[in-house]
């Protein structure tokens, strides 16, 4: 068990030196109890026993140092002394021996205690043996110092503190064996949390890579065939014009694929803290962006204002809005102006916004499919598009916690509905 | 290049020869009075800014040209050592470059670039732009007196 709960950590020491070492806080918990019930135990109705007032107060003076010193160690596990733990609980037996000769306090209340002591070594994970060890420790404490009184065990005190110790062995061992496996699991979930943050950080400098070093050659060939048919169109004939334009325009396609796909990053990477954000006015704002677009396609927009402040990335709900409603209109129907609605309504906690066109719809059964990466419904030459609008306006609902889902109709329209938190 | 009479000059800053060839024509468009030069790298242009050695005949820069995908230093170092320089600090340094990326403009600005643009990948898009600019600075800002 041991070899499994360290191995994983020494395999990975790259994931070990980007995470700080586990606040394992076991004692941060665990000794306010303990030293509570050490006390409620020193104030426990005193027998004939006057009390010792000296010794009584050093004992207190020890658990109240104690605790202190563990206390701070606690929070910073990676300077605590291997010995201190395991030398930590034999500290405490003098203590409450001391605290019983002072009080005179009831017998089992402090075996009580003592039996605490395993288990405090099996949480900090120390060898096996040494859990075994602290155990063996108890078990001459109860049987030769008589901290047992006779009814609490069996008749005979050598046999009844042997039956203890065992189970008590038995039940450390297991708490053991289980902290064991969580530090391992632990250690486990910080390495792959550290993998994921560096294939983020990569995530990342490949769309700053894509944005910079991709778009470069795209530029030149896109303007450079410009710049040719510009100078020299009139000297070529039709298939030459023709295929300077498959030139141009394939340029023109990667061109787009190159930055929705360094858009779609940058909805995952982006760290912008989220603010309160008016939709009305977001909704306004996208609407003003696709203004030309619009007036080409003959499009009416009808925004029923009223919607409400959501806590969100403006920058992002605007191109989700942007998005939505030029895919609207790329995918109008041939034999009537464009129409768009849209509208909210609370639905208890949540605001449900839907946009809704007169295009050309599509079937119910790609609703899901619509949403995925470079999937399209349609021929590039009939409507353009990279197929990656709508994955983008998935990703930015999802991160501020929403859903999103599409309805359609051929030939009638089609339907979407996202949903979003609104504040207060 | 321009025959130069109340000449403007200006330094573009540029490794990659398509772009020099699309920033010309965008010049050659305005057919104004000034005169283009051409450093293809940080190191080099930064001789040239400062007349060191062989670049001598070079003049008093009226604006700068800057792109940022440069080999060797790079774009913002060539930005950080004009500011850093007494006798360049007050030029005017236009940014063109390809990326759109906000943390090249936000650090371009820290850094004291006089504008910041994305060259746009329509060959007369990017005409109209260097044409703009080359407007803008020549005609309509302002320029500190050469010395």
């Amino acid at each position: 068990m041991i070899e499994t709960s360290h191995a994983p950590r020494a395999s990975t020491p790259s994931a070990r030196d980007a995470v700080p070492p586990p606040n394992d806080g076991v004692l941060n918990r665990s000794l306010p109890f303990l030293f509570a019930i050490a006390l409620g135990l020193a104030l426990l109705p005193v027998q004939d026993t006057p009390i010792d007032g000296m010794r009584l107060s050093i004992a207190l003076a020890m658990l109240a140092a104690m605790f202190a010193i563990a206390l701070v160690l606690d929070r910073r596990p990676g300077r605590m002394p291997a010995w201190f733990v395991f030398v930590f609980p034999y500290l405490f037996l003098v203590a409450i021996a001391l605290l019983r000769a002072g009080t005179g306090g009831t017998r089992s209340g402090y075996a009580a205690l003592l039996f605490l002591a395993p288990f405090w070594v099996a949480l900090y994970d120390r060898r096996r043996w040494q859990v075994v060890g602290v155990t063996v420790a108890m078990f001459v404490a109860i049987a030769f110092q008589g901290l047992v009184e006779t009814d609490f065990a069996t008749p005979a005190p050598l046999r009844g503190a042997l039956l203890t110790t065992v189970v008590i062995a038995l039940m450390s061992l297991a708490v053991h064996r289980k902290v064991g496996q969580l530090r391992s699991i632990d250690a486990r979930l910080r390495a792959s949390n550290a993998a994921l943050e560096r294939s983020n950080r990569d995530l990342e400098q490949f769309a700053y890579v894509s944005s910079h070093d991709l778009q470069e050659p795209l530029r030149m060939i896109r303007s450079f065939s410009q710049l040719f048919m510009q100078r020299h169109g009139d000297r070529l004939d039709a298939e030459g014009a023709e295929l300077i334009g498959f030139v141009t325009s394939g340029a023109e396609r990667a061109q787009r694929l190159v930055t929705d796909l360094l858009e779609f990053s940058r909805v995952g990477t982006s760290s912008r803290a989220f603010e309160p954000v008016e939709l009305d006015t977001v909704i306004a704002r996208a609407l003003d962006v696709l203004g030309a677009s619009l007036e080409d396609a003959g499009a009416r927009v009808d925004h029923e204002p009223g919607m409400p402040t959501i806590l969100g990335d403006p920058a992002q709900l605007e191109r989700l809005i942007v998005n939505l409603v030029s895919n609207s209109i790329r995918y109008r129907s041939p034999d009537r102006a464009p129409e768009v609605t849209i509208r909210g309504r609370a639905t208890g906690t949540l605001w449900e916004v839907t946009i809704t066109d007169n295009g050309i719809g599509f079937d119910d059964e790609h609703s899901e499919r619509i949403f995925k990466m470079f999937h399209r419904l349609h021929g590039r030459d009939e409507y353009g598009g990279t197929g990656i609008g709508l994955a983008i306006c998935e990703r930015i609902v999802e991160r501020h916690g929403g859903t999103i889902h599409a309805h359609g109709e051929p030939g009638v329209g089609s339907t979407f509905t996202f949903t979003l938190e609104a504040v207060g | 290049m321009i025959a130069p009479i109340a000449t403007i000059e200006i330094l573009l800053v540029e490794d990659n020869p398509g772009d020099v060839r699309l920033t010309e024509e965008g010049f050659a468009h305005a057919k104004l009075h000034n005169r283009l030069w051409l450093a293809p790298d940080g190191e080099a242009a930064m001789q040239m800014l400062r007349r060191e050695e062989r670049h001598a005949e070079c003049p008093r820069f009226d604006l700068v040209l800057l792109d940022l995908n440069l080999p060797g230093a790079g774009g913002m170092e060539v930005l950080r050592e004009i500011r850093a320089d007494e006798d360049l600090q007050t030029m005017p340094v236009v940014v063109l470059s390809s990326s759109d990326a906000e943390r090249d403009i936000v650090l371009s600005y820290q850094l004291h670039a006089n504008c910041y643009v994305t060259k746009p990948a329509d060959f007369h898009s990017f005409v109209d732009v260097v044409h703009a600019i080359e407007q803008f600075w020549t005609t309509v800002a302002r320029l500190p007196t050469r010395t």
